[in-house]
C-alpha cells in the first residue's frame, strides 16, 4: 500500500515537552523515512489511430521507497501538543501495460501488445497537522497522534505507445511507451505513534510509525480517464530530536 | 500498370537528358547553421552584404507566434536576378540582434542567365511531356538549378498533373531538354471509414489528397497500389481508359472530403480489392495478381443508372448487369439497376461492387491470367470460371465466417437479390449442371464456360462439406467446413501452379488429386474428398 511522510518527530517532541512544566515546550525533529507499504492504481488512455479508438491500460505498482521528513511541535499543555510535519517519499514504480491499437485496414481488429515499464517516477509529498498525546518515562518519550493531512502526488502515467508495424499489420511491435508526469493535491488523515530517547535535555533520537491516507485524482490530458491513487499507507521514520 | 511504366521511362529519359545538358561549373554548397559567436556574426554580415548586392531577396517575414519578441526573415538566393532553386536562408532576429541563421547557399555559379527559350516554349515542352494542359495561369519560373551530379543549369520549372501524379518538371532554358522531373504528390496513407453498398461500415485505405485537401481512394498501406476510379457515369471516358486511349487522371480517382466515405460502390470496390489481396497473401502467401504486386484499378460508376432506358442491350449487359476483369489488373463493376427495376426472373440488381465474392471472382481472373492462363473456351474456360468462383466463395468464408446470412455457397447473392447467379451447392438451381453427363455442349457462352463451371464448382463444395451428388447418388465425405482451408489450398495450388492452359475436366481431376496428395499425403482426407467429389460429378 502506500507510505506517508513521517511527522513522528513532532509527536516525540511534543511528548517530551508535556512531561513537566519546566520541560522544553518546543521540539524539532529531523528524520529519514521509509514508505513500507505499496500502492496500486490503474490508468486508461484512449487515442485515435486509423479511424478507430485505441487504448492503453496500465496497472501501476508503486512500491516501498525512501524519503525524509521534518517536524515541529509545541506543547501547549501537559501531555498535549500540536505538531506540523512535512516530508517526501519516492517509490519504485512500474507499470504493466496492455495496448490495443486499431488495424489500419479492418474495423474491430485491434492488435494487442503487452509490456512493463520500469523506473517510473512517483513522488509523494505530505504535510500533517496533528494533535499529539505525550507521555514520559525516564529518558523515554512516548506519543500518539492523529490529524488531517495534505498530500501532493506526482506520478508518471503512460501515454500513447509508439510502435512499428508492417503489412499485413497483424501484429505491432511497441518501441516506446512515453511517460508523462502529472500531479495533483488532496486531503486525508494520518494516525500514528512514536517513541523517543533523550540523551540530554536538548538532544535525543526517536522513531515513529504512521498510517496516512488520501485519495488523489490525477487528471491527465484529453483521452485519459482520471486516475485515482490511494496515497499514503504505513510509513516509518526515525532521526534526531532537538528540544528547547 | 501502364502509366507507372511510362513514368519510369520518363524519369530515365529525364536523367539521361539532364546529364547531357549540365553546365561545367562545380557547385559549392554551403549549409549554414550559425547560432552564436563569430560564426553568427560573420554570416550576419555576409547576409547583409548579399542583400545589398541582390544575391539574396526577401521572400517573407513573419512574427514568431510562440516567442512574440522574435522575427523570422526568409531570403531566397538569386544569381544575377534569377532565383537559385532551393538556395535559401532563414534569419531569426530579436530586435536588432540576430539569434540564428540557417540555410543553404550555392556558390561558384557561372552561367548566362538569359534564356533562349521563352516561357511559352517551355510550357509547350512540359505539356508534351505530361500530356496535360497547363493553362494560362501555370507560368513556368526561370531558375538556376543546382545539379546533384555537379554544375548548374538555367531552367524553367513548373508543375503539371499527369495521369496520376503531380510532377515538377525542369526544362533547360536554352535547349528545351528535360533536365529533371519528380513527383510532388504528397502521399500520406491514412485510414478512413466507409459505408458499403449493403450499409455495412468498413475501413477505407485512402491517401491524403493533393495539397492536403480531401482524400482519394488510393491504398498506400498494402504492397501494391490499389486505386479506385469513379467514372461518374461517363461511359465514353470509361471505354477510352479501358482501350488505353487515355490514362486516368487524379480527377478520376474517387475522392471524399472528410474520409468518411459514403459512396457504397466506391467503398466496396476499394476495400474488397484490398481484402482479396489480403486473402491471397494470408492464405497462399501470394503477392497480388501477378505474384509481384501488380497495381489494381477498380472502375466504378461506368454508367449512370438512369441512363439505362437509352442504353443498348450490350451496354446494359456489360456495364449495368456485369462486372469484368479487363486485363492488366483493371476491374470494372456494373452499376446495377434502379431500385424500381427487376430482371425478368424478379431479381433486383444492386451495385456489383457491393458483393465481395464478385470482386474476388474478377480479381481471380487476373490470377488465372498470370498463372495457368486457362483458355476461355469450353471445359478449360469453365475451369477458369470455376476457379474464380472457388476463390470467391473461399474469400467470403474467410472474412464473413459461417454465420447465417453471411458467407454461403452462392455466387453474387449480395448483388443479384435474391439468390445470386450460381450455386456451388446446387448448381441446377440456376440451370447449371451438377454432373458431367448433363454438361452443356452448345456453342453459346463460349461453349458453356459459365454454365459448365457448375460441375467443378460442385466438386469444390462436395470436397469441403461432403454430401451426395444428385445425379450419381455417390456420397462424398468432405473434409468439413472447418477444414475448408485444405481444399482451398489444393485448388489454389492446382489451378495456379499445375494446371495447363488447355486443361479439360479430366485433366483438372488428375491435377487437383495430385495437388491434394502433394499437400496432405496419399490417402489423406483431402485427397479422398477431392477424388470422391470428382467421382460423384462423373469426371474420371
Amino acid at each position: 500500500m502506500r507510505s506517508t511522510l513521517a511527522v513522528l518527530a513532532l509527536s516525540t517532541l511534543a511528548a517530551a515537552a508535556a512531561s513537566a512544566a519546566d520541560e522544553p515546550r518546543f521540539t524539532v525533529s529531523l528524520n529519514g523515512a521509509f514508505a513500507v507499504t505499496s500502492t496500486e492504481y490503474d490508468s486508461v488512455r484512449t487515442f485515435n489511430a486509423f479511424a478507430e479508438e485505441g487504448r492503453i491500460e496500465t496497472a501501476y505498482d508503486a512500491g516501498s521507497g525512501p524519503g525524509f521528513e521534518a517536524g515541529f511541535a509545541w506543547n501547549f499543555k501537559r501531555n498535549l501538543a500540536v505538531g506540523l510535519a512535512g516530508g517526501m517519499v519516492t517509490r519504485d514504480t512500474s507499470g504493466e501495460w496492455t495496448a490495443s491499437v486499431p488495424h489500419p485496414l479492418f474495423l474491430n481488429r485491434n492488435r494487442i501488445a503487452e509490456g512493463t515499464e520500469e523506473e517510473l517516477e512517483y513522488t509523494e509529498s505530505q504535510v500533517h497537522l496533528d494533535l499529539i498525546y505525550t507521555g514520559r518515562s525516564g529518558s523515554f518519550d512516548f506519543s500518539a497522534f492523529a490529524g488531517p493531512s495534505f498530500f501532493n502526488v506526482s506520478a508518471d502515467l503512460l501515454g500513447q505507445p509508439d510502435y512499428d508495424q508492417s503489412y499485413p499489420f497483424e501484429t505491432i511491435t511497441v518501441t516506446d511507451v512515453p511517460a508523462l508526469a502529472f500531479d495533483d493535491n488532496g486531503f486525508g488523515f494520518n494516525v500514528g505513534a512514536g517513541v523517543g530517547y533523550r540523551f540530554t535535555d536538548s538532544i535525543g533520537v526517536g522513531v515513529t510509525g504512521r498510517f496516512s491516507r488520501a485519495t488523489i485524482e490525477l487528471v491527465p490530458q484529453t483521452g485519459a480517464d482520471t486516475v485515482e491513487i490511494d496515497a499514503g499507507g504505513f510509513q516509518v521514520a526515525g532521526g534526531l530530536r532537538i528540544y528547547f | 500498370m501502364r502509366f507507372r511504366h511510362e513514368g519510369t521511362a520518363l524519369a530515365l529519359a529525364a536523367l539521361a537528358l539532364g546529364v547531357m545538358s549540365a553546365d561545367a561549373a562545380e557547385p559549392r554548397v554551403t549549409r549554414l547553421a550559425a547560432t552564436e559567436g563569430a560564426a553568427l556574426n560573420d554570416w550576419d554580415t555576409r547576409i547583409d552584404s548579399m542583400l545589398r548586392a541582390g544575391d539574396l531577396q526577401l521572400r517573407r517575414t513573419h512574427e514568431d507566434t510562440l516567442l512574440p519578441s522574435r522575427q523570422h526573415v526568409r531570403l531566397d538566393q538569386a544569381y544575377r536576378g534569377v532565383p537559385v532553386y532551393s538556395g535559401q536562408v532563414v534569419r531569426q532576429t530579436e530586435g536588432e540582434r540576430t539569434v540564428s541563421v540557417f540555410g543553404t547557399l550555392y556558390e561558384g555559379i557561372d552561367l548566362d542567365p538569359r534564356p533562349t527559350l521563352t516561357a511559352d516554349q517551355a510550357v509547350a515542352v512540359i505539356e508534351k511531356l505530361s500530356g496535360a494542359d497547363l493553362g494560362p495561369s501555370r507560368v513556368p519560373r526561370l531558375v538556376v538549378l543546382p545539379r546533384d551530379e555537379g554544375g548548374y543549369v538555367l531552367a524553367y520549372t513548373a508543375r503539371a498533373f499527369t495521369e496520376s501524379d503531380l510532377v515538377r518538371y525542369f526544362i533547360d532554358a536554352r535547349t528545351g531538354a528535360l533536365v529533371l522531373s519528380r513527383s510532388e504528390l504528397q502521399r500520406q496513407a491514412v485510414s478512413g471509414t466507409g459505408t458499403g453498398v449493403l450499409g455495412d461500415r468498413k475501413k477505407m485505405s485512402a491517401t491524403v489528397g493533393v495539397g492536403g485537401v480531401g482524400f482519394i481512394a488510393s491504398d498506400e498501406f498494402r504492397p501494391p497500389a490499389i486505386f479506385t476510379f469513379d467514372m461518374r457515369g461517363n461511359l465514353t471516358r470509361t471505354n477510352a481508359i479501358l482501350n488505353g486511349v487515355v490514362g486516368p487522371t487524379l480527377n478520376d480517382v474517387a475522392n471524399d472530403s472528410d474520409n468518411t466515405w459514403t459512396d457504397g460502390p466506391v467503398v466496396d470496390a476499394h476495400s474488397y480489392a484490398g481484402w482479396t489481396y489480403d486473402y491471397y497473401f494470408l492464405r497462399f502467401n501470394r503477392r497480388g495478381l501477378d505474384g509481384n504486386n501488380l497495381e489494381v484499378w477498380s472502375l466504378v460508376h461506368p454508367v449512370r443508372r438512369e441512363d439505362i432506358f437509352s442504353a443498348s442491350n450490350s451496354v446494359v449487359n456489360t456495364f449495368f448487369l456485369n462486372a469484368f476483369y479487363a486485363g492488366d489488373g483493371i476491374m470494372v463493376y456494373g452499376e446495377g439497376l434502379l431500385p424500381s427495376l427487376r430482371l425478368t426472373n424478379g431479381q433486383r440488381v444492386d451495385y456489383l461492387a457491393g458483393a465481395l465474392d464478385i470482386v474476388a471472382h474478377e480479381l481471380t481472373h487476373g490470377v488465372t491470367d498470370y498463372t495457368s492462363g486457362l483458355i476461355y473456351q469450353g471445359e478449360s474456360g469453365a475451369l477458369n470460371e470455376s476457379f474464380s468462383d472457388m476463390m470467391a466463395a473461399a474469400a467470403e468464408f474467410y472474412y464473413q465466417g459461417r454465420a447465417p446470412g453471411q458467407s454461403d455457397w452462392l455466387i453474387g447473392e449480395d448483388a443479384f437479390v435474391p439468390g445470386g447467379i450460381r450455386s456451388m451447392q446446387s448448381p441446377t438451381v440456376w440451370g447449371d449442371p451438377d454432373h458431367y453427363s448433363i454438361r452443356f455442349t452448345g456453342p453459346e457462352d463460349n461453349g458453356g464456360v459459365h454454365i459448365n463451371s457448375g460441375i467443378p464448382n460442385h466438386v469444390f463444395y462436395l470436397a469441403t462439406v461432403g454430401g451426395t451428388n444428385r445425379v450419381s447418388g455417390i456420397a462424398v465425405t468432405g473434409v468439413g467446413q472447418a477444414n475448408i482451408e485444405q481444399i482451398e489450398k489444393v485448388m489454389y495450388r492446382a489451378f495456379t501452379a499445375m494446371m495447363p492452359s488447355s486443361a479439360n475436366f479430366s485433366t483438372a481431376r488428375a491435377v487437383t488429386i495430385q495437388s491434394a496428395r502433394d499437400l496432405y499425403g496419399a490417402g489423406s482426407p483431402a485427397e479422398r474428398a477431392v477424388t470422391q467429389a470428382w467421382n460423384a460429378v462423373g469426371v474420371n
